[in-house]
């Protein structure tokens, strides 16, 4: 039973310096499905314009690829099907300073690619060499840090391996099924909008029906209306503000559906087709 | 061979319960709980929006074969638990009752204030008692925390009860039908700990101790309090014993006695109430009120200790937002080891929730003026991309609120969408947005819980609700450290932020088939979300989060 004089006595420790608080990290078995040098045109932005054009510089910058394929999980598409998750990592070898490229030394420093070659190069047996041939197509065991402080800077995603496994490994555990997620905002909104659409097409709401709705209810009177409103959040909201300055009232009146008692100034159904 | 988890049956209703399939994750969820029950643990059940969890926690007691309590946060949930659970009965506190005995000066008094227990309380006799002996004999009785946790103290309940010989009714003392129960189910857990500390809190009222000439302390001081309460309570006893002998020997007393009476018992209670706080427990605040002091404990892990867990031989917590179980169970006084948490994914479709992250601006008290700016052409930004889609904006406080609403300006095809509140005419706004949404937009600091408006299409969060360090209590609670310097204060400070913001998100979808989209601008979010706080959000708003570059 926890002491009641000091209840967090036995609870593990949790250290004061954030810097030294757990990060996410993940360890998958993966295929090496890339592994070569490449530039950072290679992929290009979702406006269509390449890094070099996006940023106006006067070449494309060296860049070292990774692609790693998830063994231990698969996206799940609308459709039923499923997709390989990959992973990637790209590590800049060179940056541009005030009009040139520096070829970034990367046995030396805190940064990003040091650390993750340094971390190949613990990996017995394996050299992370530029040469596709040397590495792709293997598969190994992952570790993935999503991200990881070098100084005051924070890095994403830093994968590497940690192991070989044969060639002939098969995954013989749960594979882990990933809903596939809206990746971008536009996407996002224009389902919603199309929703908001289909909404607002119902606005050809049956008449019939509303006319049936509003049976009964006082004409001319507007506390009436915005209770009958409020009660029948199933019309469509673009006719409910017009019911507040009785449009489709006097519509459907025109039309020959509905009349107004004379005997208590109520709304009387004339006719349903 | 066969497992606890074996005896859930195929379909609910085998249980009695009112449904004839389990939703998805129900049944295994079930199963979970109750190999964990079998282990000795408590269960801390993250369980999301339409996850089902009040069925849940019955399906788990009903499989037991024993008898369960459920408590919610307040009446109005009590009442949400017993649609789902129709045979359950329910029971709230004194003050929900009238008494139904003729007052002498022809006021409607409510059982609190009513001189209990007298000859109707009895089985089928006022309404108080009548629910207690209605739960007694129910297998699920609801109750809400503030009252379970007064309720709970009792060791019985005194009642009339006709005596077999004579066929007279006389006073029995019996158990108390809440206590001993199978299994304990606390909902909303994420409100729990308030409810707990709110429970404990003394209220002290100025005025009452003028009125009986007793001058109180100055020093906002817990130690000053309790000597302070040592010193009056004997005299102010005495003069509530020589009341109620008054009382006793008078059928009508005099309506000023009866005031008198009142004030002196309400001093007693705060006097007998804070000698009761135990000095080497947790923290007490002591501070002003515009009517007089307030004295509260800081922390409820006492409270829940002493005066909850043990009255269920199994327990399980549930929430949407239970937060890090490690640091959830540590603010409610469960000790490592004697718990197991549960996660239940989300039904609802990944796309139709996302949440994105826009690091726009990083929104705190230093942040001027000309740097929110940028929060309102953001808005402007999604509002644009949102044309026909009504949109909620968690402004997080009525001065951001304010600021977004004034400047606004900027972009007149905004003007014409929005709406914002103060705190006086909030109700009435948010009727208006629920019955004309078309494409507004509300901008209001107070809508993070309580509202399911499936409508909406889109929310922005331009700054991250963290608990406001201007408040004493919440600032107390932020410096808290442990005596080996452990800064629990500081988890749970980011923690409340993280669990407000993952309620926020929600709001939108409350259905497997509705849509909405989240977007977070504030920048305060990464560091939250990926490095101070990462296990205080669920696997499920993990899911859904994305970047948003535009």
């Amino acid at each position: 039973m926890v002491d009641e004089n000091n209840p967090v006595a036995q609870v593990d420790e949790v250290p004061l310096d954030p810097s030294k608080w757990t990060e996410p990290t993940e360890e998958f078995p993966a295929k090496l499905v890339e592994c070569r040098r490449g530039t950072t045109d290679d992929a290009h932005g979702k406006d269509g314009r390449t890094f070099t054009e996006a940023r106006g510089l006067p070449r494309p910058s060296q860049t070292f690829r990774v692609t790693w394929e998830r063994l231990d999980a698969v996206w799940d598409n609308e459709d039923g099907s499923t997709s390989p998750v990959k992973v990637y990592l790209a590590l800049d070898l060179e940056k541009y300073v005030d009009g040139r490229f520096i070829s970034l030394a990367l046995s030396k420093g805190n940064n990003k690619p040091t650390f993750t070659l340094d971390q190949w190069k613990k990996c017995s047996g394996i050299s992370l060499a530029p040469d596709p041939t040397v590495n792709e197509g293997g598969i190994y065991m992952v570790t993935r840090l999503r991200s990881k402080m070098f100084g005051s800077v924070a890095a994403k995603d830093i994968s590497y391996p940690t192991a070989k496994l044969p060639d002939d490994y098969v995954y013989k555990g749960d594979v882990r099924h990933i809903k596939s997620q809206a990746t971008s905002l536009d996407d996002a909104a224009a389902s919603v909008e199309a929703e908001s659409d289909t909404a607002a097409k119902a606005a050809s709401f049956d008449e019939d029906e509303l006319a049936g709705l509003l049976a009964g209810v006082k004409a001319d009177d507007a506390a009436a209306m915005t209770a009958f409103i409020s009660t029948h959040k199933e019309i469509p909201a673009n006719i409910r503000l017009e019911l507040v300055d009785g449009g489709p009232q006097k519509a459907l009146v025109e039309a020959g559906k509905l009349a107004v008692s004379e005997e208590d100034g109520l709304y009387v159904l004339i006719s349903v087709a | 061979m066969a497992g606890i988890s074996d005896l859930v049956p195929e379909s609910p209703q085998d249980l009695g319960l009112p449904h004839e399939h389990w939703r998805t994750h129900q049944r295994e969820t079930v199963g979970h709980i109750l190999e964990a029950f079998e282990a000795g643990s408590k269960v801390l059940l993250s369980a999301p929006t339409g996850s089902g969890k009040t069925v849940l926690g019955s399906a788990a007691a009903r499989v037991q074969g024993g008898n369960a309590l459920f408590l919610a946060h307040t009446i109005h949930l009590q009442r949400q638990q017993l649609r789902t659970l129709p045979e359950a009965k329910t029971a709230t506190g004194r003050a929900n009752h009238k008494c139904p005995l003729p007052d002498p000066f022809e006021q409607e008094l409510t059982a609190a204030e009513a001189p209990c227990p007298c000859q109707m309380a009895k089985r089928g006799g006022c309404s108080y008692y009548n629910q207690l002996f209605e739960c007694e004999d129910a297998d699920e009785a609801v109750l809400n925390y503030a009252y379970a946790v007064r309720v709970c103290k009792a060791s019985g309940m005194k009642v009339y009860e006709e005596d077999l010989d004579t066929g007279q009714p006389t006073l029995t003392s019996l158990p108390n039908p809440f206590v001993n129960r199978d299994v304990l189910v606390c909902d909303e857990a994420h409100l729990m700990e308030h409810a707990l500390i709110d429970v404990d809190t003394i209220e002290v009222s100025a005025r009452t101790f003028t009125q009986l000439h007793i001058a109180l302390p100055v020093a906002l001081d817990l130690q000053v309090w309790r000597q302070w309460a040592e010193a009056h309570l004997p005299a102010v006893s005495q003069q509530v014993s020589g009341l109620l002998r008054t009382f006793a020997a008078n059928e009508h007393p005099h309506r000023d006695d009866i005031r008198s009476a009142r004030r002196l018992k309400a001093a007693q209670n705060v006097m007998l109430e804070l000698l009761r706080i135990d000095p080497q427990g947790v923290p007490y605040f002591v501070g002003r009120t515009p009517s007089g002091y307030v004295i509260q404990p800081i922390w409820a892990w006492d409270t829940a200790h002493s005066l909850l867990w043990k009255y269920g031989k199994h327990v399980l917590i549930m929430s949407a937002t239970i937060g890090n179980p490690s640091l959830t169970t540590r603010l409610l006084g469960i000790k490592p080891g004697d718990w197991q948490a549960i996660e239940v994914p989300s039904t609802f479709p990944v796309k139709n929730r996302p949440v994105f992250y826009w690091p726009v601006m990083k929104m705190n008290v230093r942040t001027t003026d000309r740097d929110k700016f940028q929060q309102v052409h953001a808005l402007a930004h999604l509002a644009a991309k949102f044309p026909t889609s009504p949109g909620v904006v968690h402004c997080c406080s009525y001065d951001l609120g304010d600021f977004l609403f004034r400047n606004a300006g900027l972009y007149p095809s905004l003007v014409s969408r929005l709406l914002t509140h103060s705190p006086k005419n909030r109700e009435e706004t948010f009727q208006d947005f629920e019955r004309f949404p078309g494409n507004r937009i509300l901008i209001t600091p107070s809508a993070t819980t309580g509202v399911d408006w499936d409508f909406v299409g889109w929310q922005m969060i331009p700054k991250i609700p963290f608990p406001n360090l201007g408040d004493d209590i919440t600032r107390l609670r932020y410096e808290y450290q442990t005596e080996e310097g452990e800064p629990i204060g500081k988890e749970v400070f980011l923690q409340e932020a993280a669990l407000a913001t993952v309620q926020a998100s929600g709001r939108c979808v409350r259905t497997p088939t509705s849509k909405g989209v989240t977007v977070i601008t504030d920048s305060n979010f990464w560091s939250l979300f990926a490095f101070t706080s990462p296990a205080s959000f669920p696997a499920w708003f993990k899911e859904a989060v994305t970047w948003h570059r535009p």
